[in-house]
């Protein structure tokens, strides 16, 4: 019966690129189509386009991972993505008007335009190329955890990955975002009705509510007692339901800076591009959002975890239980709780929704870098040579991130929180030319932003600050470069 | 499309919870972080709510 889980999700991933690959058949793919689907999408395609094209396996993984392992600090990560949605409402039609109006077909062009610089074009496609590396990453690693648990072990994660990979660098590059956001608005749709099954279903299955699930979780001798034994050190359990000074500091610095990097992300703000008018972008504001809310279900199947791990009835199976997956086991909450269901045809459909989420998050990303790279770093000028580089950049990129999976895997909600440390580095720099454009020149945007990229660097490496944002600590180190720059440049025109 | 200075008074609104939020930890939370719980789930649909206030403002004119 086990093989069951697998077949549904190979079924719907033959459903979904079918459906890709038809879409995008007979179309003449033009630059415009390849980079930002010919701006034709509607309401509904968007919405759910941008629902899979922002929503992974760190809504899947890497949320309900960091609730069961350490509670509290998963309501920090979902707030800070709602606070995003309120920058974008602003920020996000701005950015679609001026793109119709200077045909800019992604990100970078935004920073060459305002700078009118292809220097500070080519910094901004490089950088966010590279920021973006963590975040493909991360779905990569995801979409190996949702194979490897459906097929209960019998398939190697490695592998797994490997060819759900080629299959899909293959769509991407062919196909263009026409195919991305086809595929995308199918995942879309089974991401949300798997989240919410699961999330509002699993705590009334295995505690019989949510009250009894919540008596489990605020039983602090009965937490502190597990969290002291060998098997929960070894798995970096450390769940509390109040927060602690470093989840103050966590909540604060992460709420004032990550929902500044909201949209910049290269692949959302392409797939925004795509939009056929303003209103439709502007409503989507609100719609996406409903996206974010549903991470509300997502932590409540990582408490779910928590509360079975912490009373001792949780299953893991052998396969999970190795050496390997030590530090990373909890990232797999979302399918160890519908293991824990005994029911290979819900694990099944729990891991399309999964897959469906990395798999569009990773395919919309790759998309971004390549037309990124092609565009805004190489000088071309025939349309078909522009788009042989797009498409070779794309796979350069995906095998890049594949070797990151497989040799420097890291836990899922850190690699989400570094790429976001680095890109938010672009905002100060977008937001300060856009309103008063005199203070700025290119080089100082150079300066402060890789200061503030450096910095990311280094606090993740070394720590130094325990609890405190990697991305606000480099936002306050480009600011502050920004401020002395601009400061010496005025001292010294006056005295010119 | 809204002027910057209203943008400015809705992040004001979206961040004003966080003042009191450490309050309510303080006073209720330590007894029954349950109620902490609560309050930062009602943060982020109170921010929900914002964004659809925003909208229909601005649709408004």
């Amino acid at each position: 019966m086990e093989f069951l889980a697998i077949t549904i999700i190979i079924l719907w991933l033959i459903i979904t690129f079918t459906y890709g690959y038809f879409k995008s058949r007979g179309r003449k793919v033009s630059v415009e189509e390849w980079f930002v689907a010919g701006r034709r999408l509607g309401l509904i395609v968007l919405w759910l386009s941008l629902g899979a094209n922002i929503y992974s396996s760190y809504t899947f993984l890497a949320v309900p991972g960091i609730a069961a392992r350490s509670g509290f600090s998963a309501l920090a990560i979902t707030l800070y993505g709602m606070i995003g949605y309120i920058l974008g409402f602003w920020l996000v039609p701005l950015l679609w008007r001026s793109a119709k109006k200077h045909k800019w077909l992604t990100i970078a062009d935004a920073f060459k335009d305002l700078y009118n610089s292809r220097l500070m074009g080519a910094y901004a496609a490089l950088t966010s190329a590279l920021w973006s590396i963590p975040y493909i990453q991360l779905q990569l690693q995801g979409m190996g955890y949702i194979i490897h648990a459906a097929t209960y072990g019998q398939l190697d994660r490695v592998l797994a990955t490997i060819i759900a990979f080629i299959i899909l660098a293959l769509i991407v590059t062919i196909g263009g975002l026409v195919s991305v956001t086809s595929i995308n608005a199918l995942q879309g749709a089974i991401m949300l009705v798997a989240i919410w099954f699961l999330g509002i279903l699993s705590p009334i299955i295995f505690f019989g509510g949510y009250d009894k699930l919540f008596n489990i979780l605020s039983n602090t001798t009965l937490i502190q007692q597990v969290s002291a034994t060998e098997n929960a050190t070894k798995l970096g359990f450390k769940f509390h339901l109040a927060p602690t000074i470093t989840d103050y500091l966590f909540l604060y610095t992460l709420i004032f800076a990550a929902p500044l990097g909201f949209w910049l992300w290269p692949n959302r703000v392409q797939n925004v591009f795509g939009a056929a008018n303003e209103r439709i972008v502007k409503r989507n504001m609100v719609l996406t959002s409903i996206y974010q809310l549903s991470q509300i279900p997502v932590i409540m199947v990582g408490l779910t975890t928590a509360a079975l791990f912490i009373t001792g009835t949780l299953t893991i199976p052998k396969h999970m239980a190795t050496q390997e997956y030590t530090n990373r086991l909890f990232d797999y909450s979302f399918m160890l709780v519908a293991i824990n269901l005994k029911n290979p045809i819900v694990v099944g459909f729990i891991g399309a929704g999964a897959l469906a989420a990395s798999l569009s998050t990773a395919a919309a990303i790759l998309h971004a870098c390549g037309a990124l790279f092609s565009r805004n770093i190489v000088i071309v000028k025939k349309e078909e040579t522009l788009l042989l580089y797009a498409r070779m950049f794309t796979f350069i990129i995906a095998i890049t991130s594949l070797l990151f999976a497989i040799f420097l895997p890291d836990i899922l909600i850190s690699l989400l929180l570094v790429g976001y440390a680095g890109i938010i580095q672009l905002f100060p720099e977008y937001l300060i030319k856009l309103k008063k454009p005199e203070l700025l020149d290119k080089y100082t945007a150079i300066t402060a932003s890789t200061i503030g990229m450096v910095t990311v660097f280094i606090v993740k490496a070394f720590k130094p600050f325990p609890g405190v944002y990697e991305g606000f600590i480099g936002i306050i180190a480009n600011l502050l470069t920004l401020t002395i720059l601009i400061t010496t440049k005025k001292i010294l025109k006056s005295r010119e | 499309m809204l002027k910057i200075n209203k943008t400015v008074y809705l992040l004001i609104l979206t961040y004003l919870p966080g003042v009191f939020f450490p309050i309510i930890d303080y006073l209720f939370g330590r007894t029954n972080p349950v109620i902490t719980w609560i309050y930062m789930i009602g943060w982020i649909i109170y921010v929900f709510i914002l964004l659809i206030i925003y909208y229909k403002l601005e649709t408004r004119g």
